[in-house]
């Protein structure tokens, strides 16, 4: 595995090498999978922390939010790195809408975070923070859950929700009853199911299996258990998880800032402010643990 | 030829004709006018259609364009969608994404009948793996090129590209290829103007691959109907119709315009040319023809009424000139009356209105006594005056419905239908009467009028019986005029037998023979006694003519000389019989002769030289010289000269006839007479008392008292002879003292008186 994976963050070096050269360009890279994954990079200032942005459930790093802290980080002269996690498709550039074929996992997600942080990481960047919007924070807090290198210092995640599944928790453990019976039986035939803002989501029984894991009360204890910083910050607006979320977080340990009037997506001149804050929180890193 | 064929004349047509004619060529140029239109249409819907073929074809070479070109849009966005890409390099579960996302994930046209992955070795993804596969199962990768099958009749359109990783393509992943059906395709591509998307149909075999540049001209198609193309055909076909329609009935306008117009007026104008040309023409109205009129025509009908109303002027002109013809033909311009050639016409149209049916007519014809001496009296002025108070007279005289005519001089006539003798009679009588009650005198006539009218009658007239009733007439009239007679006088058949020389060529030969041979001649002798001593005194000489069939006598005689104008060549022939038979000496020693000499005689010098030519005997016989009173008027002077003449050489003259004309003493005692021989109508009223008696007895003395010797005629009686004696008549004659006789040696005497 450690081979294998080795062999393969050389090859992923290699085939981002081009890419480089270029400080505010896009870039590839070969995952283990064989599938080619892109991202966004710019390269900062010397000495400045590196921020890993990563967008939510089947977007990109197109998406406006991803962009804008992009932008606003970049601007500061912080590195970014805006990847799109590839959902089993090479090259993917575009959100995956609901009706596609989903081959992808949480964990294979988790996976390419991982790689996108060691990407940093091999580029020399000691200080990562890790920057979530949405499903994205799900996904971060399955990479931090594991391994996470040291280099990561913070993890921020902005509008922290899950993908729950709208029926009640019988209901979705009978699901997942069922999607275990299925990959029981070798059945891989494709599941529609009505999954987090998807009413068809077509996905094998294992793919789909694996973000039925994912509840309320695992990302609470997945916060729980993080060392590094950890911030959320929600919309005022924001309801996708209910009016006691943000307690819930509050009570997890965690620093949850709340940006009134702002919706899910800080859209409008909430983008600012999510800015603003975002560049808050880097600026506190930067000043209690400078770059060496 | 066109000149010789201009110069041809054709039996002249009825107008009507010309018109229908000119509607037929109108008919026929529209005819002719609409194939050229029509074959000109056709003309211009083959080219129209041609042309629309060739933009059908055009299109549809577009159509196939924009389809390849939709095609390369598909593979493009097919190379940018994700989850194509996902398929090539996990095929795992192509078969959901070929049947569920492939063409309803909206990212290529959703007119694609299939899509299908093909892997670098150009197999179908699908063949590859479980699922069905109606693209084709491999591919030539090497050699990709797009084709039209046709497939359960349906062309389908195959494309096939290759699939890139990435937009450079130098990355290839593997290929694609998309099914469609042409129809369909070209359906939902775009509006076709030119080709009918229904008629496409191709003509290569079931499953034959048909490369893409060669796809149309595998196909069969047929052209839209160009609605333009049909617009412009209706509007050319309606338009036709309507000007068609419009010519029509413009063509059939005209026509009855034309009849009305002009046909039917000319037509009225030729009729009544027609009935103008028979007599029957009248003034042409307006109404011989409709509300319109055509300004020529009109011009005619107004010449023509023009025309006719001189025409008709002319005709009353004429009428009125035939009128005063007829009248100035038929009627005498002096008297007023009709004349003889309305005599004879009136008598023609007597028998015209009966044709076939004799009748019954009394001829009667009157004659002024002794006109000519008026004539000669008074001047031919008095005498038309005359003239016109017996016309006047004699018409007053006459019933209304008769007629009277101058048949010539002073000889009047009618004629009486269906009456009888005495009918007749009554009417002379009136006439008679009428001119007696005339007052001549207020023309300066002093001596009384008279007429003498002879009547013909027959029962059973024909037509040609004109002549002879009129020469009966003439015969009786002529009877009429003889002393003695009461002068009206009807034709007898003894009165024609001796008067039928007046008009007899035998009499009229005898006539002419005695006067070219005297000896033809018979003079009988009559004797005339002196009184009282009623000795024979001389005798007059009486002429006769010896005819075929007897002795012509002298009522025979001198109508017919005095009708010939030959009174002097008979007076002539005469006085050389007399000298013959006085040389011969056939009368008496001392018995003298008298000779009677005619009017015309007196005044002849010839005439009065033969008389001369006795002179020498007068010393031996006595001579007188026999003349009539009329006879001394006509011309009293010259006669007078030669009657002294005569006396101066010893002729006795005596006026004859005295009492039988105008016997007016002014002229007696004018005239160089030495004796007075009364009338034999004075004499004879000597028999009957009255005041006619006295009127002679005074007369007779009168004259006598004169220095006139007196001679009495007519005495037929011894008491008349006595008479006449006592009267103081010199001498007497008649029958009673002696009849005419021809003289052998001594004239017989009657006894009673010689003795």
């Amino acid at each position: 595995m450690n081979k294998s994976l080795l062999l393969s963050a050389l090859a992923g070096l290699l085939f981002a090498l081009p890419s480089l050269a270029d400080h505010n360009k896009a870039v590839e890279a070969k995952l283990p999978t064989g599938k080619i994954a892109r991202a966004d990079f710019h390269k900062g200032k010397d000495g400045q922390a590196a921020v890993l942005v990563l967008h939510g459930f089947l977007q990109t790093r197109a998406f406006p939010v991803v962009s804008s802290l992009m932008e606003a980080a970049s601007t500061a002269g912080y590195t970014t790195l805006a990847p799109t996690l590839s959902l089993g498709i090479s090259r993917r550039n575009k959100s995956l809408s609901c009706e596609a074929m989903h081959l992808h996992s949480l964990d294979e997600d988790a996976d390419e975070v991982a790689y996108w942080v060691r990407w940093l990481e091999q580029k020399g960047h000691t200080r990562i923070i890790l920057v979530g919007h949405s499903y994205g924070n799900v996904q971060l807090l399955t990479y931090m859950g594991r391994n996470p290198v040291p280099a990561v210092k913070q993890l921020l995640m902005i509008s922290l929700t899950d993908v729950e599944m709208k029926q009640n928790a019988q209901q979705r453990a009978q699901i997942a009853q069922d999607l275990r019976d299925r990959l029981s039986k070798k059945n891989h035939v494709l599941v529609e199911a009505e999954f987090g803002q998807c009413k068809k989501y077509v996905s094998p029984p294992a793919s789909l299996l694996s973000y039925m894991k994912v509840s309320r009360n695992s990302i609470l204890d997945a916060l729980k258990r993080i060392h590094v910083p950890t911030e959320v910050i929600m919309g005022g607006k924001d309801d996708r998880m209910g009016s006691d979320w943000v307690e819930k977080l509050t009570a997890s340990g965690v620093a949850v800032r709340v940006i009134p009037g702002a919706s899910h997506f800080f859209d409008n001149q909430y983008e600012f402010e999510l800015q603003d804050v975002l560049l808050q929180t880097l600026q506190t890193l930067q000043d209690k643990r400078p770059e060496r | 030829m066109l000149s010789s064929f201009l110069k041809v004349r054709f039996p002249p047509r009825p107008i009507a004709h010309y018109a229908l004619a000119l509607s037929l060529v109108l008919v026929m140029a529209l005819a002719v006018f609409a194939a050229f239109v029509f074959h000109d249409t056709s003309r211009l819907k083959e080219t129209i259609a041609q042309s629309d073929e060739k933009l059908a074809r055009q299109e549809l070479n577009e159509a196939i364009a924009l389809l390849t070109e939709q095609a390369n849009a598909n593979a493009l966005a097919m190379m940018q969608w994700d989850e194509a890409r996902q398929q090539l390099e996990n095929p795992t579960y192509y078969g959901y994404w070929r049947n569920s996302r492939a063409r309803s994930a909206g990212v290529i046209s959703d007119n694609l009948d299939a899509v299908d992955l093909y892997n670098l070795e150009g197999r179908n993804l699908s063949a590859s793996f479980a699922g069905e596969a109606i693209m084709p199962v491999q591919i030539d990768t090497k050699n990709l090129q797009h084709f039209m099958v046709q497939e359960n009749g349906h062309g389908h359109l195959y494309y096939f590209f290759p699939f890139y990783q990435n937009v450079d393509q130098t990355h290839l992943l593997g290929y694609m290829g998309f099914k469609s059906d042409l129809q369909v395709g070209l359906v939902q591509l775009r509006k076709f103007r030119y080709l009918d998307l229904q008629s496409v149909r191709i003509v290569a075999a079931e499953g034959l691959h048909i490369p893409l540049p060669k796809i149309v001209s595998a196909l069969r198609f047929k052209t839209i109907n160009n609605p333009e193309t049909r617009a412009l055909e209706n509007l050319i076909s309606r338009s036709f119709y309507e000007i068609a329609a419009i010519i029509a009935v413009i063509a059939v306008l005209a026509y009855l315009a034309t009849v009305s117009v002009i046909t039917r007026p000319l037509r009225s104008l030729s009729g009544h040319i027609n009935d103008m040309r028979r007599g029957k023409g009248g003034l042409l109205g307006e109404s011989y023809r409709g509300m319109l009129a055509v300004t020529e025509l009109e011009n005619v009908r107004q010449s023509l009424n023009d025309y006719q109303q001189q025409l008709d002027d002319m005709h009353v002109s004429l009428a009125h000139k035939n009128q005063e013809l007829w009248t100035q033909a038929h009627h005498d311009p002096l008297t007023g009356t009709l004349n003889r050639r309305a005599f004879d016409d009136d008598w023609r149209a007597m028998h015209r209105t009966n044709p076939g049916m004799p009748l019954e007519v009394a001829f009667l014809l009157f004659d002024c006594d002794h006109f000519k001496a008026i004539n000669d009296t008074y001047g031919h002025q008095v005498g038309d005056q005359v003239l016109q108070g017996l016309a006047e007279s004699l018409q007053s005289a006459l019933r209304s419905g008769d007629r009277l005519y101058r048949l010539g001089g002073d000889e009047f006539a009618t004629i009486l239908l269906s009456a009888d003798m005495e009918r007749a009679r009554q009417v002379v009588e009136r006439c008679m009467e009428q001119v007696l009650q005339h007052d001549f005198s207020a023309y300066w006539v002093r001596e009384p009028v008279r007429i003498s009218v002879g009547i013909s009658a027959l029962r059973m007239a024909q037509e040609d019986d004109l002549q002879l009733l009129h020469r009966q007439a003439d015969i009786a009239m002529y009877h009429a005029k003889r002393p003695g007679q009461n002068k009206i006088s009807v034709y007898t058949s003894e009165m024609g037998e001796g008067q039928e020389s007046l008009v007899s060529n035998a009499e009229t030969s005898a006539v002419y023979e005695a006067m070219a041979d005297p000896d033809q001649l018979e003079m009988h002798y009559q004797p005339v006694l002196a009184l009282p001593s009623l000795q024979i005194e001389y005798y007059e000489a009486l002429v006769r003519i010896r005819g075929e069939h007897g002795l012509i006598m002298p009522s025979s005689i001198f109508p017919v000389v005095e009708f010939r104008g030959l009174e002097c060549e008979f007076d002539l022939a005469v006085l050389e019989r007399i000298r013959c038979d006085l040389e011969a000496g056939l009368i008496p020693v001392g018995i003298g002769v008298s000779l009677n000499v005619s009017g015309p005689g007196i005044v002849n010098a010839r005439v009065t030289e033969k008389l001369l030519q006795f002179a020498p005997m007068l010393s031996k016989i006595k001579l007188v010289l026999e003349v009539t009173e009329t006879s001394l008027i006509t011309q009293i002077a010259h006669a007078s000269a030669n009657l002294n003449r005569l006396r101066k050489a010893g002729f006795v003259i005596a006026l004859d006839d005295f009492g039988s004309g105008y016997s007016s003493l002014r002229y007696l005692a004018g005239m160089p007479v030495d004796l007075v021989k009364f009338d034999i109508s004075m004499v004879r009223s000597l028999e009957v008392p009255g005041r006619q008696a006295v009127f002679v007895e005074d007369l007779a003395r009168l004259i006598k008292d004169a220095g006139y010797k007196l001679v009495a005629e007519g005495i037929e009686s011894e008491a008349l002879l006595d008479r006449v004696t006592a009267l103081g008549f010199s001498h007497a004659q008649g029958f009673h003292i002696g009849r005419p006789a021809p003289l052998a040696k001594s004239p017989p005497v009657n006894q009673a008186v010689a003795g």
